[in-house]
Formats: structure tokens, sequence, C-alpha cells
């Protein structure tokens, strides 16, 4: 399998992943997947995006950008049960999204390991100023938008992410 | 089961609040938590828990490494890792590293107290 074949496999696992996480964890059901994977020119990052680095065969960053009510409705259902005051929880919508991102890729990449190969991944990072990142000629981006009642994520697979920092800033 | 003194080593917020949770549901008592591989081997010596649950992906210095320098200088630490890799490599380097026992995020609890029991019985001596 080519690199580019196997990379778009890993966004469609990624994203299957990231429907039965909305379900399992937060009763939140997917009603339209939509995929990209030729001339997505630009990244449009929404209201918080959580950001991990892959190391190792598959090199690259992914990055999960939520609007803000899904960002908000998966935090308040993901933190229940926890003791938490309302004013608290939504101090924690930052980690909510840090955990999803580091459980997802974690469980999925398990799919995608060479024989004697770990593949690492970095501490998750969220930002939360919005910007728009246009594609520069040795930068791909595959993308997934996932649809729920309560928002939209959209999933980018960013490569090679050397070119790339942790704010999603060309280095 | 008698009730366990456990040190929860994990850099998620939410994740310690959880774990806390089921662990004390059960029955044990969390005497402490801490968010790095470099704190959980130094705070270990003064805790001196009967078990440890273990995050692989953390800052400084990651769970593996961590757990390899606990099991150095004790021998009958107990690590059970609580983490999203599911990998047969990073479960095998865990399992060399010392570590007697794997739960896969996210957490649930039928899933935890099984590890944690057969991570007991596998620690007993013979």
């Amino acid at each position: 399998m080519g690199p580019n074949s196997e990379i778009k496999q890993l966004v469609q696992s990624v994203s299957d992943r990231v429907v039965q996480f909305l379900k399992d964890e937060a009763g939140i059901q997917v009603s339209d997947t939509e995929f990209h994977f030729h001339d997505v020119k630009r990244l449009s990052l929404d209201a918080l995006t959580s950001i991990i680095s892959v190391e190792g065969h598959l090199s690259v960053l992914f990055a999960f950008s939520y609007s803000a009510s899904l960002a908000e409705t998966l935090n308040r259902e993901y933190t229940q049960g926890l003791g938490l005051t309302d004013e608290e929880i939504t101090d924690y919508v930052e980690e909510t999204l840090a955990d999803m991102i580091n459980i997802v890729l974690g469980n999925v990449l398990t799919n995608f390991q060479l024989v004697g190969e770990a593949i690492h991944l970095s501490p998750p990072v969220v930002i939360s100023d919005a910007k728009n990142i246009c594609r520069n000629k040795q930068a791909k981006f595959m993308t997934s938008k996932l649809t729920t009642p309560v928002g939209v994520v959209q999933l980018y697979c960013i490569g090679p992410k050397e070119l790339f920092d942790q704010k999603l800033d060309y280095v | 089961m008698n009730a366990l003194k456990v040190m929860v080593v994990e850099d998620s917020i939410i994740t310690i609040k959880k774990l806390t949770l089921m662990l004390e549901g059960m029955g044990h008592r969390v005497i402490h938590t801490c968010n790095s591989g470099v704190q959980a081997c130094s705070d270990y010596i003064q805790m001196k828990p009967d078990l440890i649950t273990m995050d692989i992906t953390m800052p400084d210095m990651n769970g593996i490494e961590a757990t390899r320098n606990i099991v150095k200088n004790d021998q009958d630490a107990k690590i059970l890792m609580v983490t999203s890799h599911g990998q047969e490599q990073m479960v095998m380097d865990a399992i060399d590293a010392g570590a007697l026992g794997y739960v896969l995020k996210p957490i649930k609890e039928d899933k935890l107290k099984r590890a944690i029991e057969k991570l007991c019985l596998s620690s007993e001596p013979e």
C-alpha cells in the first residue's frame, strides 16, 4: 500500500472512530460524513481546534476543528457525572477535546502499525483562535466533515508534519 | 480483594476525575495523582502506593520510561497502564518495562475492575 492510500485509509478510520466516540461517550449522532481527499487547498479552522502529532512510518498532524455548539455539547456530556458545577464545566472544554483526539488516534493507530514499530503521539494541544491556512506546494491536506444535530467537526490530516508547528503555522 | 492505595499518573484532569470516581467506587483509595512521568518516579518513592495507574503519552517523560524507572528501583511495584494506545508494540514495550496490566481508553469500569483483579492475582506470591 502506498503512503497516500494508507493516509486515506487512516483518515477514514479516524472518521469512523470519531463517529463512534461521539455516540458512545456523548450520545451525539453523526448525520452526515463528507470526505475530501483531493484538491483541499485551504483549512478553515472553527471555534476550537485540537491538534496531535503522529510519529512513526506515518508522520502527519491531525487537527479536529469544532463548532462552538458541538464542543460545548460534547464537553457537557463527556463530563457528566463528575460532580462539576455549570461554571466548572466550561473550564473543561479544552480538556475534553484533548482527551477525545488522544483516545481516537491512540485507538485507531492499532491498525496502522508496522511489525516491531510503535507509532508515537504527542500530547494534544488545543487552540481557540480561528484562522484559515492555505496549502503550500509541499503540504497535503485530507479532510472529513462530520455533521451532527448540535454542530460540526472537521477532521484534518496534514502532512508532512515537519512543515507545521503545533499552532498549525508553517515552520 | 483488599482496598488498594492507588497513585494515578495521568495528564488529563478529566481522566483523573473519572479514574478516581471508578476506583473509589470499587472501594480503593486514590492517595495521590500526578501528571508527568518525572514526577511519578519521585512521588512513588514517597507515596509507596499498592497500585499505580499509568498513562503513556505525557509531557517530559512518557509512561513506559517512568514504569521502567520505578520498577528498576522497586521490583514489586504494581503498575497498570491506562492508555489510548492499542498498538501491539506499545503493549509489549510496557510489559517489557515492568507493567503488569493494560487497559485501553476510553475507560470502562468493568474493564478496569477486571484488570485490577487480574493484576492482583498475578502478583500474589506462590
